[in-house]
């Protein structure tokens, strides 16, 4: 493949270049730093000299000729402060939070021997105004969070201001969802293909977490919306130990069982921490295990399905028992007089009618899927640790991010209507997937204003989905021999052929999975990289001079859709093709072999062979693993004089996409029959490289009130999920055959670019009261858009789907948050945020149904499907302190959580059923929008709002020297069935327009009968599975909130 | 040293160690089947004949079976299923023989009276891993002899037609019967002249049989082939 080398050539030239012209001066995030001055407590004046040290590490300073200090490279977390002079008592402060990225103000006066005080402790109020930042820096720190009634870190990051939660994506001001930056310790934690956050992080475990909603500085990059930071603990001075344990259930709840009316999911949640000093203080660690089980990881509004009790009811009625005689003889079971026939326990019995393949004297089994809960589960297991080394001047700190999590997968491939499939719940599929993340940064301090710190982080993410039955051998998975020995020969019966799976039932026109049919095909999944990151810290007189770089380099691998039930019959039927695979490349019918394995079911691969191998290189037949490589170097300058902060940077982004593309758009070439690529048609564009200017300031106008300004360029790489993609799947893209909603062929792709504006102020209302006003505007460009690629008459390719850059956003938005610091008991948070975010699509493929329709796609701006204009929370927590009310109330806790935000825009839209079932009855199909007419402009409708009350109460006892803290929090306490999302064609979540528009349903419904109008309404629209089949499904996009949720817990802390 | 917290820490390390582990990412796929049959080989000629049989793609032909007696057969071999191509050491020419994955399979050498015509044909008996039905005996009947008549097979002891239409290189298909002992007779099609018998066999419970007419138009022979 012809590549070109000198892009990457000439970037390493520029950082080479760069790190040689500013070595002198470096600086790192994740760390902060505490600046403040030492005077003389009765005359005011500054002492030289003097020396502040942060107690139980070996970091401090000493004042300069003005008294001032500077501590650099604290890592973010709780701390005392200790300052001492000659002649002085010392004065030392506890509880002085330190922020990654931001310096704390810390001023010290101290008393002369002279007077009669002992040395003074003193402790420290947080600042309600942060004069060092100059943008909007959220910070969720584990004190505030750890009294929530929520639990996790994203209902964390879901508070913040500008930041959206829906369909449990996370946006910031606007911007898509692949468009937030997930820290680790610094380190990348950003799912490539998706964009998601791909870390999981224990809040126990968590230090805190910033939410920079843009007007982030330049030593961050890759994100256009937002960086969300998180940091882990340090080891303590001290041994802390730390045990938790939280349950949903009663005792003596069963699934099913209602108690105070909510159901258990069998929810179980156990954390351990350890910390503590291992070598004096100078070594410390910090550990956290976590296991996390959801008996039904599906928690949403359920209310099961008893098909047999259904009919029992309807025949029973004189009026629907004759209607149902009539039109449903093929599924009822009649005797020689035409009665429906009964079993002993006078139950009428059931049939499959044959209508889809199946035996029409199959009994129809009898299941009951009980109201509240899904038989799936999902188990966690986490691991976060830090392990820090202070042998000053040399620093080491090694962090860790484990997690392994198994999921039971209630879908039929890509289909999601688990009611539906509960007879075959033997072979419902599972997911594993292992997440590892760990970082060793070295700092060296060299002078008390300059250190540099040296940084390597490995991540590997897997990802595989397999039939348990089988495991990773999927030529057993539609194998009916194989199924015979696994689960018997009773459920093997059901296969039509040897590898024919068996029919659905279909029961009163609704299609139940009969058991042994196989739910997935296997796939796997491999990303990691390796990156580094140098970064040098200097504090020249007012000026913190930081510059950076980093490279990281990715390695993805991906096969997806392989054990069909067409690839295998081919095995059966050309059995030499199967030796052929088994023989390998040197066979003469392995060419053959692969290309028809291939196109038997559409395999998707890149980094394995399409029979699942792993493969290093991309050859005639195979397609290497993807590396996309970033690169940045980077220059900021923070000016503190006073109270005045200029923050100047500037970042130079390196993107290497590694992509494929054809040479000619037009007419790429390809093999219809073999439905293969050749290499040589392919080139890999250059390299793409980005300079992004950040200037930022923050001044006081009144001892109260601090004003900031923030202009950034912002670039980023796209999500890769349309990016990357075997050639067999590219070749059935130019085919033009089927209709492709992501069609994982793009042109030569630029960086995503964001300009953005932001003002805002602090302003202290008391001692205890200050609000925070941000106003922003933020400009997008080159957000990935779905077009039609027109190709010439008679040329092999068809009219094909292709992605570009070509979308655009603008966002506009206030946020306003206000704070109340524990005064008395009471503390309060109040954030709100106004948005109006607007773009030619929401979503990559926004416009793919446009694509059928018109060339170019219409150039319409409109809200996006994400814009919540109006969202905010409330928090109030009510407290007793240590001594404080008596035995009783003393360190008791309440906490509410109230949230609301406006709905979302949608788009009423109509359209016939098109290729819809009877089961599916008129849903309006987003996996295949072509139907799909919209009645009014683009999101012209909202959703209704929503609103929801979390509560928490917590008492902590003193055991010796553990503390029990018995808390029990309530999720949704006021059980609100809130609307998240509506059907797009009435706006509402009830009824999906389709038994109550005769025009569509009257035909099916007078064919169909009162049984089928029943299940209908129990099966899509009591339990959404329609919906949820056209959309992501279950507790991940549901048109319902979360019912109300009970969760007891007891934590033990040493 | 610390031993309070090297202790907490190794042992929630231990923990994590129990708990966690990456997913296990085959590197490779899984190993493909080699599919098989169970496959014989009978000798309609008149002379003895050596099959020369090609084990995989490309690898060439090679000696399968030497010295087929006429009317005798090789009994069930292991022959890799798939398209295999098979000749006669004395015929110049090939034929691709289509060999079933998991099956037994009969492959009658026909007599031939021009090249043009077809030496092999296979007839499959079951997949290997399918039961043979139970109270039944099953029975089938080629028709192998060198003659342009149509044949009818019938039960020696009462006339009655078990087969009928048979032509050269046809197969009646398994034909269900009691188990017990039979005669089969072969006649021209709408004659009742018993032109030859096979000797007496017994059809078992649950087994199948395959008989072949053999020889030519002038003399006809039934031989029995116990499939199971």
């Amino acid at each position: 493949m012809y590549r070109r080398k000198d892009m990457s050539r000439r970037f390493l030239n520029v950082v080479a270049l760069l790190m040689l012209l500013v070595a002198p001066s470096w600086l790192l995030a994740q760390n902060g730093k505490i600046r403040g001055k030492v005077s003389d407590r009765e005359t005011g004046d500054a002492l030289p000299g003097a020396n502040v040290v942060v107690v139980g590490t070996t970091l401090g300073a000493a004042t300069d000729v003005n008294g001032e200090y500077f501590i650099f490279n604290i890592p973010a977390g709780i701390y005392s402060l200790k300052s001492s002079f000659i002649g002085y008592r010392d004065v030392t402060f506890s509880n002085v939070k330190v922020s990654a990225d931001l310096t704390t103000g810390l001023d010290f006066q101290l008393p002369s021997e002279a007077l009669e005080v002992s040395e003074i402790q003193i402790v420290a109020e947080r600042p309600l105004v942060n004069r060092s930042a100059t943008n909007a820096v959220r910070i969720a720190s584990a004190e505030v969070f750890e009294k929530l009634p929520i639990r996790g870190t994203q209902a964390i990051f879901g508070l913040q201001p500008g930041v959206v939660v829906q369909n449990n994506n996370i946006f910031i001001r606007g911007g898509r969802d692949d468009e937030v930056g997930f820290l680790v310790e610094g380190a990348t934690a950003r799912n490539i293909d998706n964009g998601d956050n791909a870390v999981a992080v224990i809040p126990e475990a968590l230090e805190e977490a910033q939410i920079q909603a843009g007007g982030f500085n330049a030593e961050y990059g890759g994100a256009n919306s937002g960086i969300i930071s998180q940091t882990f603990r340090s080891g303590t001075p001290n041994f802390h130990a730390r045990f938790q344990v939280e349950s949903d259930q009663f005792p003596g709840q069963d699934p099913g069982d209602k108690k105070l009316d909510s159901f258990s999911y069998g929810y179980e949640d156990y954390v351990l921490t350890v910390s503590g000093p291992i070598y004096k203080n100078r070594i410390k660690g910090f550990i956290a295990l976590e296991r996390l089980v959801f008996d039904d990881a599906q928690r949403v509004v359920w209310t099961g399905l008893d098909v047999q009790q259904v009919v029992n009811q309807l025949l029973a009625d004189p009026a629907t028992r004759a209607t149902m005689l009539q039109l449903n003889q093929a599924n009822l079971v009649l005797d020689a007089n035409g009665d429906p026939v009964t079993d002993a326990d006078g139950n009428f019995l059931i049939k499959d009618s044959g209508d889809r393949g199946g035996d029409p004297t199959d009994i129809f089994p009898r299941f009951n899927a009980v109201p509240g809960n899904i038989p799936d589960f999902s188990r966690r297991n986490t691991l976060n640790a830090t392990l820090s080394f202070d042998f000053k001047p040399l620093l080491f700190r090694f962090s860790a991010a484990s997690t392994f999590q198994e999921d039971r997968l209630t879908s039929f491939f890509a289909d999601f209507r688990p009611l539906l499939y509960l007879l075959n719940q033997q072979r419902f599929g599972e997911q594993e997937q292992s997440t590892n993340l760990f970082t060793g940064k070295l700092t060296h301090v060299l002078t008390n204003n300059t250190f540099y710190e040296v940084q390597v982080n490995y991540f590997d993410q897997r990802r595989k989905q397999f039939d348990p039955n089988f495991g990773d051998n999927y030529l057993l998975y539609d194998d009916s021999l194989a199924v015979a020995e696994a689960l018997g020969p009773e459920i093997a019966a059901n296969y039509r052929g040897i590898h024919q799976g068996p029919a659905e039932f279909d029961i009163f026109r609704f299609p139940f999975t009969r058991p042994g049919a196989k739910m997935l095909n296997f796939f796997k999944q491999s990303q990691n990289y390796i990156s580094g990151n140098v970064d040098f810290t200097a504090q020249v007189k007012n000026h913190a001079l930081k510059i950076g770089g980093n490279v990281e380099r990715w390695t993805s691998r991906l096969l997806s859709t392989v054990g069909a039930q067409g690839q295998l019959e081919l095995l059966r039927q050309r059995p030499d093709l199967a030796r052929a695979i088994r023989n390998g490349p040197s066979d003469p019918l392995y060419r053959d072999a692969l290309l028809r394995w291939r196109r038997a079911a559409n395999v998707n691969a890149f980094g394995y062979d399409v029979f699942g191998n792993e493969v290093d290189d991309d050859s005639a037949l195979n397609d290497g693993p993807k590396h996309p490589t970033f690169g940045a170097v980077y220059i900021q300058d923070k000016f503190e004089a006073g109270d005045l902060v200029i923050n100047a940077g500037l970042r130079f982004d390196y993107f290497d996409f590694d992509q494929s593309i054809p040479r000619d758009l037009a007419e790429p070439a390809f093999d219809s029959q073999d439905r293969d690529v050749p290499l040589s048609d392919l080139v890999t564009p250059d390299a793409k490289t980005e300079i992004s200017p950040r200037l930022g300031f923050a001044f006081p106008v009144t001892d109260r009130t601090v004003f900031h300004v923030q202009y950034g360029r912002f670039v980023q790489a796209p999500q890769f999920l349309n990016v990357y993609a075997g050639r067999g799947v590219q070749a059935l893209n130019y085919t033009g055959a089927n209709f492709i909603l992501n069609p994982r062929v793009a042109e030569e792709l630029d960086p995503i670019t964001t300009i953005q504006y932001e003002i805002g102020f602090n302003q202290a209302l008391t001692d205890f009261a200050a609000f925070d006003v941000t106003a922003f505007y933020r400009d997008v460009k080159g957000q990935l858009q779905v077009r039609l690629q027109s190709t010439p008459s008679g040329a092999d390719a068809r009219a094909y789907q292709i992605f570009q850059n070509q979308d655009f956003a603008t966002t506009k938005g206030l946020e306003v948050s206000l704070n109340l610091r524990r005064t008395q008991r009471v503390a309060a948070a109040i954030n709100y945020t106004f948005s109006d975010a607007q773009a030619t699509g929401s979503f990559p493929n926004s416009s793919i149904g446009a694509t059928s329709l018109a060339d170019p796609i219409p150039t319409v701006v409109s809200p996006v499907d994400f814009s919540q204009k109006h969202r905010g929370s409330i928090t109030f927590d009510y407290r007793f302190a240590r001594g404080d009310g008596g035995p009783f109330l003393e360190r008791l806790g309440l906490n509410l959580l109230f949230t609301f935000n406006s709905g979302h825009p949608y788009t009423r839209s109509g359209g016939g059923p098109a290729q819809q079932g009877p089961d599916e009855g008129g849903i309006l199909n987003n996996t295949d929008p072509r139907g799909r007419q919209a009645l009014e402009n683009i999101g012209a409708s909202t959703t209704p709002w929503v609103s929801n009350l979390d509560f928490r109460v917590d008492k902590t006892i003193a055991l010796g020297p553990i503390d029990a803290i018995f808390y029990v929090y309530v999720q949704n306490l006021l059980n609100t069935k809130s609307v998240l999302n509506v059907y797009q064609r009435t706006g509402n979540a009830e009824d999906d327009g389709y038994l109550s528009n005769p025009d569509l349903s009257a035909l099916t419904v007078a064919g169909s009968g009162p049984a089928y109008v029943e299940l209908f309404k129990i099966v899509n629209l009591q339990n959404r599975q329609h919906w949820w089949n056209n959309n992501t499904g279950g507790s991940n996009e549901d048109l319902f909130s979360t019912p109300r949720q009970f969760r007891f817990g007891v934590s033990f802390e040493y | 040293m610390q031993l309070k917290t090297i202790l907490g820490l190794v042992s929630v390390g231990m923990g994590a160690l129990a708990l966690l582990s990456c997913v296990d990412l085959p590197s490779t796929a899984p190993e493909f089947p080699d599919f098989r049959s169970q496959t014989r080989f009978i000798n309609a000629e008149t002379g003895q004949v050596s099959v020369l049989l090609e084990q995989t793609v490309g690898a060439g032909l090679s000696s399968f079976a030497a010295n087929i007696d006429p009317q005798g057969d090789t009994g069930y071999r292991d022959v890799p299923a798939g398209d295999r191509l098979v000749k006669l050491a004395a015929d110049p020419d090939t034929t691709l023989l289509a060999v079933n994955a998991d099956a037994k399979l009969t492959v009658v050498i026909f007599p031939r009276a021009a090249v043009s015509e077809t030496r092999f044909r296979g007839y499959q008996e079951r997949r290997t891993f399918d039961s043979v039905p139970a109270d039944t005996a099953q029975v089938r009947f080629i028709a192998a002899a060198l003659s342009a008549a149509s044949y009818d097979i019938v039960n020696a002891s009462d006339t009655t037609v078990v087969a009928s239409g048979l032509a050269l290189r046809g197969s009646s298909g398994y034909v269900s019967l009691a188990p017990g002992n039979y005669t089969f007779g072969v006649v021209e099609t709408d004659s009742t002249t018993i032109l030859a018998t096979a000797p007496a066999v017994t059809l078992a419970d649950g087994k199948r049989s395959t008989v072949i007419v053999f020889g030519t138009a002038a003399s006809l022979a039934l031989k029995n082939f116990q499939d199971d």
